[in-house]
């Protein structure tokens, strides 16, 4: 698969046509981009902007409907909803660049050993279908339930269930790059290896890197959200939008706004993730370029 | 030919060796110990020691790993450490919700999502491309229990048109059972026919662009047979090509749904597993659920080398 084609499959063609914006914007990605700035600044001023403390029980309050104390009304603790939806976006934010880091690192190391150093490609690829092969919402259950529930297993956990599909990219990117005249060139100069990967390979992989790591952070934000909401993540003690999802399920008959609200984010959240990879695999992607070209 | 055929074939055996190393690293490789952690919170020394003999925790980890695997060639997934039952035979006498969960998922985001794509494709940039685009994104970007929530919000609780969960018996009446299975199929389906009508688009968009398509179209031929006969015949091969990526989200699907729908299937069973610390139970269900989606991309890709002629002569 050229690397093109592997890229292309990722996702799915954007859905918006360029409008008046500059070059290479569009209404879905910028929208998308402020959303994600919205819910960065958010999570970051957490401590600024909530506007009570995402942990105080309030039994006398509990179940409240939204009025102007509590602006989206309270949980079955009588914690203030929108404190806990403004706290819980830490740690998904947290989980999913972490993840997308961590994956991107790990995958890059062992994609670009296998694509180069022939003598560890198939060793390192079938270690990697098999990865692939363990469906990453079980290994991640598998992997923190062993190793205990806190926000470094959960993090690693999802990081290593996300690194073969990087290490699959990088590989075939490094495999292109190194049938380029110039890196031929480099090598024949005697340019050491790590010399052509740093210098040569790397930044050609770059741009599909990011794509791909704007996805990993896509899932890596569901699949937290799945083990919080099953009950296997993160302490149900810090508020999480799965964790809220999963306490609110109780109480989904009387009061549905506690899984509609987080729900809404996490769902807002992932959907601007992919607005926004989808966005710069298509300006990155000559072939879907050519096409919208021929399509004028 | 053969020799491709064959090496595809041996590729399956390091591959499925990887998958069972990583799932005995999985107890083993983890912190602590594996006794305490089968024996739980409050173990004495004694029963500590007790269950290491047991579970041949006091040899050395190849030997382990070795044993490990003769077991589970001959069979033998070990013994669930709760209910004592052998985990072949606990998760055989829970497969049928989900493969009837998977199955009718399959039936009906592929009658879905197959003219979907077909449309989206025909009439790029008409109003049901961008509807369908549209809902490609949105379906990829939704988690499995906010769509399962939704639903039972709006069709169970609100309409009361259907039941809110459970899995009757089969034998008290098939349509009841049908009726408890559509908010759990319609769940798994968000995703799946995101998944299927994008690649169902991109496919037939490529294969529309061949020349062989316009020469058909040059000919008079109707619009619809191009689309069918030349269009999606070919494209069927790209198609078949995410059926491994269709079961790894089923997969993950049917965790989160049958919880949420209290089904007793294969993700009931690994919920259950992990929150009990059941491990035996958990590394069986991995291994098998790896094992499964190696032969299915084997399946895929042998199909792939029966349907396009060209990979044979590569």
């Amino acid at each position: 698969m050229s690397p093109r084609n592997a890229l292309h499959m990722l996702s799915i063609r954007s859905w918006y046509r360029p409008m008046s914006l500059p070059r290479g914007m569009t209404a879905a990605s910028v929208s998308a981009a402020a959303v994600l700035a919205a819910i960065a600044a958010l999570a970051f001023f957490a401590p600024f902007i909530a506007p009570h403390d995402p942990t105080f029980v309030a039994p006398t309050v509990r179940l409240q409907s939204a009025d102007q104390t509590y602006l989206l009304g309270t949980d079955s603790f009588g914690r203030d909803l929108l404190s806990r939806l403004i706290y819980g976006g830490q740690v998904s934010l947290l989980i999913g660049l972490g993840t997308a880091v961590l994956a991107t690192a790990a995958g890059m190391l062992l994609g670009l050993t296998a694509g180069y150093f022939r003598a560890a490609d198939s060793l390192i690829m079938r270690a990697m279908d098999a990865m692939m092969a363990i469906p990453s919402i079980l290994l991640a259950i598998a992997i923190v339930s062993l190793w205990g529930a806190s926000l470094q297993s959960v993090l690693f956990a999802v990081a290593i269930s996300e690194t073969p599909r990087v290490a699959r990219l990088a590989r075939s990117l490094t495999l292109t790059a190194r049938s380029e005249l110039y890196v031929e060139a480099a090598q024949t100069l005697g340019t050491s290896p790590f010399q052509i990967l740093w210098r040569h390979v790397i930044p050609n992989a770059l741009g599909p890197l990011i794509v791909l790591g704007t996805y990993i952070c896509a899932s890596a934000i569901i699949l937290e959200s799945i083990l919080s909401f099953l009950g296997t993540g993160i302490d149900p003690q810090i508020p999480t939008w799965g964790n809220i999802i999963a306490e609110g399920r109780m109480y989904i008959e009387i009061k549905p706004s506690l899984v509609l609200w987080p729900s809404l984010f996490l769902t807002v959240t992932v959907w601007a993730l992919h607005i926004l990879g989808d966005t710069t695999r298509d300006r990155l992607d000559p072939k879907a370029l050519t096409r919208k070209m021929a399509d004028q | 030919m053969t020799g491709f055929v064959m090496r595809r074939i041996m590729m399956v055996f390091p591959v499925m060796g990887f998958v069972a190393l990583f799932v005995f690293l999985l107890l083993h490789l983890g912190p602590g110990d594996p006794a305490a952690i089968i024996a739980g919170d409050h173990a004495t020394p004694e029963k500590l020691a007790e269950i290491r003999a047991a579970h041949n925790l006091d040899q050395p980890i190849p030997w382990q790993f070795m044993t490990w695997i003769a077991h589970v060639l001959h069979g033998d997934l070990g013994t669930s450490l709760l209910s004592g039952l052998p985990v072949t035979t606990l998760i055989a006498s829970r497969l049928e919700p989900t493969l009837v969960l998977a199955f009718l998922t399959l039936a009906f985001s592929t009658a879905v999502a197959l003219p979907l794509g077909a449309l989206a494709a025909c009439k790029r940039d008409g109003i049901i491309d961008k509807l369908a685009t549209g809902y490609c994104v949105l379906g990829t970007s939704v988690p499995f229990f906010v769509v399962a929530y939704f639903l039972v919000l709006v069709f169970a609780i609100e309409l009361r048109l259907l039941p809110v969960q459970g899995y009757p018996d089969a034998a008290d009446g098939f349509g009841n059972l049908l009726l408890h299975l559509v908010l759990p199929v319609a769940t798994l389906s968000v995703p799946v026919i995101a998944l299927v009508t994008r690649t169902v688009k991109t496919a037939l968009l490529d294969v529309l662009s061949e020349d062989h398509v316009r020469t058909a179209r040059a000919k008079g031929i109707s619009e619809a047979s191009v689309i069918v006969f030349h269009g999606l015949r070919n494209a069927a091969l790209p198609i078949v090509t995410v059926l491994g990526n269709i079961f790894a989200l089923l997969i993950g699907g049917v965790v989160v749904t049958e919880s949420i729908f209290n089904l007793p299937g294969i993700g009931r069973l690994t919920v259950d597993a992990v929150l009990a610390r059941d491990y035996p139970i958990v590394q069986g269900i991995i291994l098998l659920a790896g094992a499964a989606h190696v032969l299915l991309n084997l399946a895929v890709d042998l199909l792939y080398l029966k349907f396009d002629p060209r990979v044979r002569y590569q």
